[in-house]
């Protein structure tokens, strides 16, 4: 049976320096989609990835093994990015505006894409190209729910927002996907079809 | 009619909406074809971009990591011994140069009436003394060949230097370092 992150945790505690090589490499790739999609450079995504590791390896004594430890890494990798972001005057974090705002569907003139053109080679290949022309902001919170598979919650404690900043977040970056992409393929996806409303009119709904 | 908000449309695609409010909008998707319609392309753009490849380290990633980790783990044994030895090293000096001073009659000039400053260096020089008396007579025995046994003048002197290197110890961690901001 498959030691757990916690078993490995505990035996690096104990003495057994070498086994957090096997906790890097459990989580790496995930870690390293997230850097790279907030800081747009592989280099630098690495770079940060091995300070991060190196933070996490120095703060595992305050680890508690109850917690996931997928999501306190996240965490370090998370705020690395975001110190080098602030450092090259990039905003990520928490803005009045993301919160305030809700969304309703607006009415759709577009016909729907079908089915198989999102499972295709291109399709695929558009939306790795318009995440990354997402800014940092967006393109974190839509790989931590994607990539990472986090819920609100997770994602609230990994970047320290409210929940309503990382709903409106996820929104703003799914929007701006739909129009990109819509755009690309000649207006046929419904990007234009969600428009920012007042909060006041949601009870309207249904 | 009006249609569900994103939220709704959120709450539904990754099922955080209670059993109540999801049974009413999926009765409203059931009977609405842009909503359904929303749904769907929601879902399918999440499905995308969960399918897209992971970004991947280079290959030599976790052996340069480990590599660093565990040369900065040994970085700090050694550093930590060297502090340590620097700081023992450095209280042997010190007491060295007391003691020294202390017990050398030349380097006071004697007086009648002792000032204040030399009776509070008095009990320090009664433990020099004896330092040295001990030291002087344990190494006579030596060069003769004779073992004796403890006398009270090596536990005075044990004493002192004990109390000595702890209060040394402490003035190090907790004001100098402190001052110092030394993180070790």
């Amino acid at each position: 049976m498959e030691n757990t992150d916690q078993d490995i945790v505990r035996s690096i505690l104990a003495g057994e320096k070498r086994a957090y090589a096997e906790l890097v490499n459990r989580h790496k790739d995930r870690a390293m989609t997230l850097a790279y999609r907030m800081l747009k450079n592989r280099e630098d995504a690495e770079e940060a990835l091995q300070d991060a590791f190196v933070r996490a390896f120095n703060a595992l004594p305050r680890f508690e093994c109850k917690s996931n430890f997928s999501t306190w890494l996240y965490r370090i990798v998370y705020n690395v990015c975001a110190s080098l972001l602030s450092k090259k005057r990039e905003e990520i974090h928490y803005s009045l505006d993301d919160a305030e705002q809700n969304y309703r569907i607006a009415p759709s003139s577009t016909e729907e894409l079908p089915d198989v053109q999102f499972e295709s080679g291109e399709f695929r290949q558009a939306v790795q190209e318009e995440i990354d022309r997402l800014s940092a902001k967006y393109s974190s919170v839509l790989t931590m729910f994607y990539v990472q598979e986090m819920g609100y919650e997770e994602i609230m404690g990994v970047t320290g927002m409210p929940l309503g900043t990382v709903k409106a977040r996820l929104f703003r970056a799914r929007t701006m996907l739909r129009d990109a992409l819509g755009s690309r393929f000649q207006g046929e996806m419904a990007g234009a079809a969600m428009r920012p409303i007042s909060l006041h009119k949601k009870e309207n709904a249904i | 009619m009006n249609h569900l908000t994103q939220e709704e449309i959120d709450g539904l695609s990754d099922g955080s909406l209670n059993p109540e409010h999801r049974a009413r909008v999926e009765t409203h998707v059931a009977a609405c074809a842009r909503c359904a319609r929303e749904l769907r392309l929601q879902q399918n753009l999440g499905k995308a971009i969960a399918q897209l490849p992971l970004e991947k380290t280079s290959v030599e990633f976790t052996g340069r990591l480990m590599e660093r980790i565990l040369s900065s783990q040994k970085a700090t044994v050694w550093s930590r011994l060297l502090l340590h030895a620097g700081n023992v090293f450095a209280m042997m000096l010190v007491l060295g140069v007391i003691g020294y001073v202390l017990t050398t009659p030349k380097l006071f000039v004697k007086s009648e009436q002792p000032s204040a400053v030399t009776k509070s260096f008095k009990p320090f020089q009664q433990f020099y003394s004896d330092a040295r008396s001990f030291l002087t007579s344990r190494s006579e025995q030596l060069n003769q060949g004779v073992l004796g046994t403890s006398s009270p003048h090596a536990f005075r002197l044990l004493t002192f230097a004990l109390i000595t290197l702890v209060v040394l110890g402490a003035f190090d961690r907790y004001v100098i370092r402190r001052i110092m901001h030394l993180k070790l």
